[in-house]
């Protein structure tokens, strides 16, 4: 059994005026515990909504969304804590920050969850370690931070309910290479962690690429691929149709293969694109 | 959450949303003179008819123009009821202090009328005017006042920017509950404290990102050149046609068939 699936969801945005926008069409989706799943999509292809439907925000207008085999729009399933257990983590969650401390801020979450007040600070210590800040911010208000260190903050207070789910809208949006590693970074930590499952949405191929173990391509509402890396990214066809791609180095490696047969083409990584390129730089100079 | 509920638009082709917005602004004001003119009920009876013309001519479905007395219905029934009650006059029926008169009835009828019609007709304007049509209407009635020192392009730049940012706004403050409720925050509590208490989570926020996008609107103005000393040309400038002429006959005519009524 899946700890969160949703099946055959339809939704539609303005139901019943001129503004009717039918933005997911009959998407299923299952999510395993401890799968890092990379969702993409060109704008406007339903990304968002279907996060917020994942999370209980929205109810669909059909179809139904099972957490641990019970569906949550049953009329005694408890919501308010499934919203705990699913975690959200918006675009810019650095705009949710509210409080006049980091320290408050990251209790917010705590509070609601009504988790005993002694473990606060444990909590608080372990998910400041994943996320990588130090305590020194604790006493520091969120308002003077940086971006990214704010994203951090903000991100923390997500962690720190230890959510089974984790998702993460554009977790890396408008943030510096730096930055965005350490993001991913801590989610990898905080997977390693607790073997909870993690879905990221994004719109960029390399990072996907780089961190994820599943891909689901949306286009239009519906699935367009759905599978591991190279089963995605090998239709690269079908991703330009709708305004997506293969990462960058993959690209770089399908045009060098179109001189040179031997050149692997199914490699998404940094790290294995090095190696790769090395390998056939050593060939050339032994030739 | 989006732009219909706001200024409550309602995109059309009829003749009256093709109506220059100043014909329709000074119009409406016209049609609230009317208003206060008529104090008889055949008067009130032809602005039954103009007003029932209009609508239909505008093709906004009547319910919807209905809907819109709504919010004001309290004030009409509570200045009605203390009309009725407090009108000296020929009693009709008396109870204790209470005593109804003819007159009363009649007063307060009027008075009801007169509101209902009034902001049904002015919601017309709106549903039928986009908001930035409204205020290039206002800024361009109100440009005469330019000449005694009034900065009447400033005051509309200000309209329309606080407009515009009205769905934005309402937008962001979705955004933020749903980012809140992400983290546990509950909405709807009964007790004033808790609500109080609730706000907070969202008022900050929103507060914080509300100057955010006024420094960066104020710079991208800046770097823009934005100048007010400058005679800035418009892209879609008002012009007069021949409809914005006939309907101000049609409601001048009108209007002097209800003060010859009157008098």
């Amino acid at each position: 059994m899946s700890l969160l699936s949703i099946e055959n969801v339809d939704y539609s945005y303005a139901k019943k005026t001129t503004f009717e926008k039918h933005v997911l069409k009959k998407l299923s989706l299952k999510i395993e515990p401890g799968s890092f799943i990379g969702i993409i999509g060109h704008t406007g292809s339903g990304k968002s909504t279907l996060i917020k439907i994942l999370n209980g925000l929205l109810k669909p207008d059909a179809g139904t969304i099972l957490y641990k085999g019970e569906n949550i729009w049953s009329k005694n399933f408890d919501l308010r804590n499934f919203h705990l257990d699913v975690g959200v983590s918006f675009q810019y969650p650095e705009h949710q920050l509210f409080c006049d401390t980091v320290k408050k801020d990251i209790e917010y979450g705590l509070i609601n969850k009504g988790v005993p007040k002694e473990v606060y600070e444990s909590k608080i210590k372990k998910t400041l370690n994943i996320v990588g800040l130090s305590e020194s911010y604790l006493e520091k208000s969120p308002f003077q931070l940086s971006g990214g260190e704010m994203r951090k903050v903000a991100l923390a207070g997500t962690i720190v309910l230890d959510p089974e789910v984790l998702i993460l809208d554009e977790p890396t949006a408008g943030l510096d290479p730096k930055s965005t590693q350490q993001i991913y970074d801590s989610l990898k930590t905080y997977q390693a962690q607790t073997n909870s499952s993690i879905i990221v949405v994004s719109h960029s191929m390399e990072d996907v690429s780089e961190y994820v173990t599943d891909i689901v391509a949306l286009d239009d509402g519906q699935i367009l691929l759905q599978g591991k890396p190279d089963q995605v990214f090998d239709n690269a066809e079908k991703l330009k149709k709708v305004g997506l791609d293969v990462p960058i180095t993959t690209n770089i490696l399908r045009l060098l293969a179109k001189d040179n047969p031997s050149v692997n083409t199914n490699i998404y990584r940094y790290e294995d694109t090095k190696l790769e390129i090395s390998r056939l730089l050593k060939d050339a100079i032994l030739k | 959450m989006n732009n219909t509920v706001i200024g409550q638009f309602i995109p059309g082709k009829s003749v009256i949303h093709g109506l220059d917005p100043r014909t329709k602004i000074m119009t409406t004001g016209l049609w609230i003179i009317i208003l206060i003119l008529t104090h008889s009920w055949i008067g009130f009876l032809l602005d039954a008819i103009f007003l029932a013309a209009v609508i239909i001519v505008s093709r906004i479905s009547p319910i919807i123009v209905l809907r819109s007395i709504k919010p004001i219905l309290p004030i009409v029934i509570f200045t009605s009821f203390f009309n009725v009650i407090y009108t000296s006059g020929d009693v009709l029926w008396s109870a204790w202090i209470f005593k109804i008169t003819q007159q009363g009835i009649e007063i307060s009828a009027f008075l009801s009328l007169r509101i209902i019609f009034m902001v049904m007709g002015s919601s017309i304007l709106t549903f039928t005017t986009s908001l930035t049509d409204i205020t290039s209407g206002i800024e361009s009635l109100l440009s005469p006042l330019e000449r005694f020192g009034v900065r009447v392009t400033d005051f509309a730049m200000m309209v329309t920017l606080a407009i515009r940012f009205i769905p934005t706004l309402s937008e962001e403050i979705q955004k933020i509950k749903d980012a809140q409720k992400a983290r546990g925050a509950f909405f709807g509590s009964n007790k004033i404290t808790k609500k109080i208490k609730e706000v907070f989570p969202i008022l900050v926020p929103l507060i914080y990102s509300s100057f955010r996008r006024a420094f960066d609107l104020t710079n991208a103005i800046e770097c823009r050149c934005y100048n007010q000393k400058i005679k800035r040309t418009k892209l879609n400038p008002l012009i007069y046609k021949k409809k914005d002429l006939v309907c101000g006959v049609i409601s001048s005519l009108f209007a002097l068939i209800i003060l010859i009524i009157q008098h």
